[in-house]
């Protein structure tokens, strides 16, 4: 139980999929939106976290593992993504800007294979990394948004910023390596 | 729903044309990987122990140690690997020993999960090169990495827990 | 326009080194070429459902015969890449997906779009990846992890700042709303 509390909070704070592993910045839409949207997204994203990742993790063990299918990961991965994503369009309202090519879903589902964590782990691994992402991008959008009425240069500003400002975040969050021993 | 159908069909179709794609890749290219290693013969062991052309296997306790000779026949060095528990993940160590002298020739990280820009800086040659030339009870002096304490204890406990246990087993044995 | 270069935020974590930051940007340049090619000839004879499953399908084949390639034959490569290779699958489905649409239809735009894409990709891969190796010397940290997400947002203002200087003001206006004429 307590590992479990370890691996959630470890990737909502240390190990975070967006600030230590570069991915899901992708999540972000093309166009700048309001915090509550990017809330939404977040956590839309994190439900097909929770969903797909013990999915894929069932789907590796039993299928690809044991014929050491290990190149047809992104496919399945990505096939149970889109599938998960159907799904949970059917039940909850659709965002127009979603999109099953995000880099954080495919991440999570990688890095969980990776870790070799089982089912349950997976399960609190992908919810604290959703949890983690949608925190760092509602931060962000908060930033941009402030941003938008700085003194920053004409080449600066927007995709430059975004990612200025993500290191920036990542250094602060360098602080809490160590903290939490996996 | 025919729609639909065709739709899965389509999908089905394609899957399995990549499937068959993939899978003709993977012999083809196992075999021209096959091919190469029969030819030069390398083992990965080499990496840790350059001077030496066979590795003989040993079993010692629970390790499989390999024992290196050279072009005389003679040992110049065990090999093996273990595994450690890194911050992130396993940490795979490849570790060359000098069974005479009990020290450490040359340690390598074959892989491992660690975060990237940090704890993965254990396979930079700085971190691994400390171990050269280190017999059992130095490796607690080793410097960490600044940043990633915890996976290079892993690295060095693994390192200590490993030859100690290699040097008991071979020269009980020997 | 924003989408694809945050989609190119997860490669960025292997371009350590300008040689690496190469080798991913090839890999994905290589693929999304190959995948443009397939999916750009057979997708009129799919049902409309299907294409965007078939064209992760495609992507996904590409990736794996990349990652089989490089695995056996180049395994120190493979291994800095980590599990960064399958994920550069998504990168290039992004890439894939956005040439064709710029392509409208043609098939050999398609593939020029393509190109310039990768090659884009390829490019900032590779000086990222020098401008870390260099500064990784002076300070070990700010050449990785954090250091990256800087580096980049950095590189790219610069980029854009030089752009506007070299090319004027209303040409970029003018490339800029190319991208939104779809």
């Amino acid at each position: 139980m307590k590992e479990l509390l370890l691996i959630c909070l470890g990737s909502i704070f240390v190990d975070n999929l967006l600030l230590s592993r570069y991915l899901g910045l992708d999540t972000l839409p093309d166009e700048a939106v309001n915090l509550r949207e990017v809330a939404r997204l977040g956590l839309f994203t994190t439900l097909i976290m929770v969903i797909a990742t013990p999915i894929v993790y069932l789907v590796e063990s039993l299928v690809l593992a044991p014929f050491e299918i290990w190149f047809g990961r992104p496919i399945v991965i990505l096939l149970v993504i889109a599938a998960t994503v159907r799904l949970a369009s059917s039940w909850i309202r659709p965002f127009g800007s979603f999109s099953v090519i995000n880099s954080g879903l495919l991440g999570l589902a990688l890095l969980t294979i990776g870790r070799g964590y089982g089912l349950f782990e997976s399960l609190v691994y992908a919810l604290g990394s959703g949890l983690g992402l949608t925190a760092v991008l509602l931060v962000l959008a908060g930033i941009s948004d402030e941003l938008r009425f700085s003194n920053i240069p004409e080449s600066f500003r927007g995709v430059p910023m975004i990612f200025i400002v993500v290191g920036i975040l990542a250094l602060c969050l360098g602080g809490f390596c160590g903290m939490i021993k996996l | 729903m025919h729609e639909k159908a065709k739709s899965l069909l389509a999908i089905g179709i394609v899957a399995l044309c990549s499937f068959g794609v993939l899978g003709s890749g993977y012999l083809l290219i196992h075999q021209i990987a096959d091919a190469r290693l029969e030819d030069s013969g390398p083992s990965p062991f080499q990496m840790v122990l350059p001077q030496a052309i066979s590795f003989a296997p040993l079993e010692c306790g629970a390790l499989v140690v390999h024992e290196a000779k050279d072009v005389n026949g003679e040992v110049v060095g065990l090999a093996f690997t273990a595994v450690a528990d890194g911050f992130c993940g396993p940490i795979e160590v490849m570790v060359a020993l000098d069974p005479h002298s009990g020290r450490v020739m040359k340690v390598e990280i074959i892989s491992q999960t660690e975060t990237p820009g940090l704890g993965d800086r254990i396979t930079a040659p700085e971190f691994t090169d400390q171990f050269s030339g280190k017999m059992v009870d130095d490796f607690k002096q080793i410097d960490a990495i600044s940043g990633a304490t915890v996976s290079s204890q892993a690295v060095a406990e693994i390192v200590d827990s490993s030859v100690r246990q290699v040097l008991a087993a071979y020269r009980g044995e020997s | 326009m924003k989408k694809l270069i945050l989609g190119l935020c997860p490669l960025l974590v292997v371009a350590t080194t300008w040689k690496i930051g190469l080798l991913m940007g090839l890999i994905v340049l290589v693929t999304t070429l190959i995948a443009t090619l397939i999916f750009g000839l057979i997708q009129r004879y799919l049902p409309p459902d299907s294409r965007r499953a078939c064209h992760i399908i495609i992507v996904g084949t590409v990736i794996g015969l990349a990652d089989l390639y490089l695995t056996m034959l180049f395994a120190e490569q493979r291994q800095q890449l980590g599990i960064y290779l399958p994920l550069a699958t998504v990168s290039c489905l992004l890439l894939s997906v956005d040439a064709l649409e710029k392509g409208l239809g043609k098939h050999w735009s398609s593939l020029i779009w393509a190109f310039i894409g990768g090659g884009y990709y390829l490019g900032l891969l590779g000086v990222v990846g020098g401008v870390r190796e260099i500064f990784g010397r002076q300070t070990p940290l700010a050449s990785s992890a954090p250091g990256g997400f800087l580096s980049f947002g950095l590189l790219l203002g610069v980029i854009a700042a030089v752009s506007r200087r070299v090319c004027g003001e209303r040409t970029i206006a003018y490339l800029s709303r190319l991208d939104l004429r779809r």
